[in-house]
């Protein structure tokens, strides 16, 4: 029976990018949510835009996972 | 599926031959669903329905959930989740009656009575020790005989051999679908009869609910026959209402450690409607109440009747 691992970073770092209006998913199917220098600085800002940025990411690894799942035991 | 996550959906896939289907995930790896269906999980349940619906509205704990679960597209509509708590609740109604059946059987007649020797049909209640009773009635510095108070023909029994058990029923107004009509007339009305259980003993609590009377005791039977508290007393508290004391008192005509108590509050509301038809004026009634119900409380009932 295989094991499975999950792993967990979230980072803020400083960026010069375009602050976008929700999450975003990158190719390589994790999520980026750039967010301007007040909101940045804010705590409950950057609270809100974390979670907003987290659920997404974990419905979408769940989903993900489940396919690989069902493809293997296919 | 809907998760504490979030609502989502991902792909499952299937096997096939010139036969057909060989192998479909969707239903050998995952619970089977029906069109539409979403699958419920765990933490979603915990969250939207034991610390969601059952505490607040539909409309409330819905908004609240996807609020929550940062979810502002493909939402959980409030609509959805009053079916699947409908659903989940009548699963696990099925559910427990299932298991009092499989628990029962070969134990109890379908009427209650119990039909295996080996369980105990209860013995001579339990006291309190006169000598704790007595300490404890000089201490409270009541302004009654002490003897008085120790000659109440209901015992003061030890609670750690007691079960104490509350049955009520409630009977809330059927709510409709949708709100068409404003006027809704005393016969029209539909009720959903519910039967309430709470079962204490000693620091423990539980709560059964059945949709009849007759429903409830079963569960009832099979929770006490589970929990080894056959041997002990029943005292069952209830709210006065006849046909509930004559169920109660059938179903357990075999046990012999049982009491009925009409509980305080129903006490009380008995006693304001009675005097309020029999005196002229609430001040009277009032005066009558605040001399009689010391009384009653104290278990003095040879007193409260000789009052005039």
């Amino acid at each position: 029976m295989s094991k499975y691992k999950i792993n967990v970073t979230i980072n803020l770092v400083e960026c010069d990018e375009e602050a976008n209006d929700n999450p975003m998913e990158l190719e390589d199917g994790s999520y980026q949510y750039t967010i301007n220098g007040d909101a940045g600085e804010s705590i409950d800002d950057c609270e809100k835009a974390v979670l907003s940025t987290a659920y997404p990411a974990i419905r979408d690894a769940i989903g993900r996972h489940m396919e690989k799942v069902s493809k293997k035991k296919s | 599926m809907d998760g504490a996550v979030g609502r989502f959906m991902f792909n499952t896939h299937f096997a096939f031959d010139k036969n057909g289907v060989r192998f479909d995930s969707s239903r050998s790896i995952f619970t089977p669903l029906k069109p539409k269906q979403f699958y419920l999980t765990t933490g979603y349940k915990e969250l939207a329905m034991i610390m969601g619906d059952t505490e607040e509205s539909f409309r409330k704990t819905s908004k609240l959930i996807n609020h929550i679960r940062c979810q502002p597209e493909n939402i959980t509509p409030h609509r959805t989740l009053h079916d699947q708590t409908q659903k989940e609740g009548a699963e696990l109604i099925e559910c427990l009656k299932q298991k009092a059946d499989d628990i029962n059987r070969d134990n109890f007649t379908a009427d209650g009575v119990c039909i295996n020797p080996e369980i105990s049909r209860g013995d001579e209640p339990i006291s309190i020790p006169m000598e704790r009773i007595r300490k404890a009635i000089s201490e409270c510095n009541s302004c009654y005989n002490p003897i008085e108070l120790m000659n109440n023909p209901v015992i003061c029994e030890e609670p750690s051999e007691t079960v104490n058990i509350t049955i009520d029923d409630v009977t809330p107004k059927r709510q409709k679908d949708t709100r068409q009509s404003p006027k809704v007339t005393e016969h029209g009305r539909k009720y959903v009869h519910d039967t309430l259980c709470h079962i204490e003993f000693i620091d423990k609590k539980y709560v059964l609910a059945g949709d009849c009377t007759k429903t409830c005791l079963w569960l009832l039977s099979a929770f006490l026959l589970h929990n080894s508290l056959f041997g002990k007393r029943l005292q069952i508290f209830i709210d006065g209402h006849r046909a509930l004391n004559a169920a109660i008192v059938k179903h357990f005509e075999w046990y012999k450690n049982m009491q009925i108590i009409l509980d305080w509050f129903h006490l009380c509301k008995k006693f304001k409607e009675e005097l309020s038809m029999a005196m002229k004026g609430r001040a009277l009634r009032n005066a009558v109440l605040e001399e009689i119900m010391p009384l009653l409380w104290h278990g003095l009932t040879n007193k409260g009747s000789a009052l005039k």
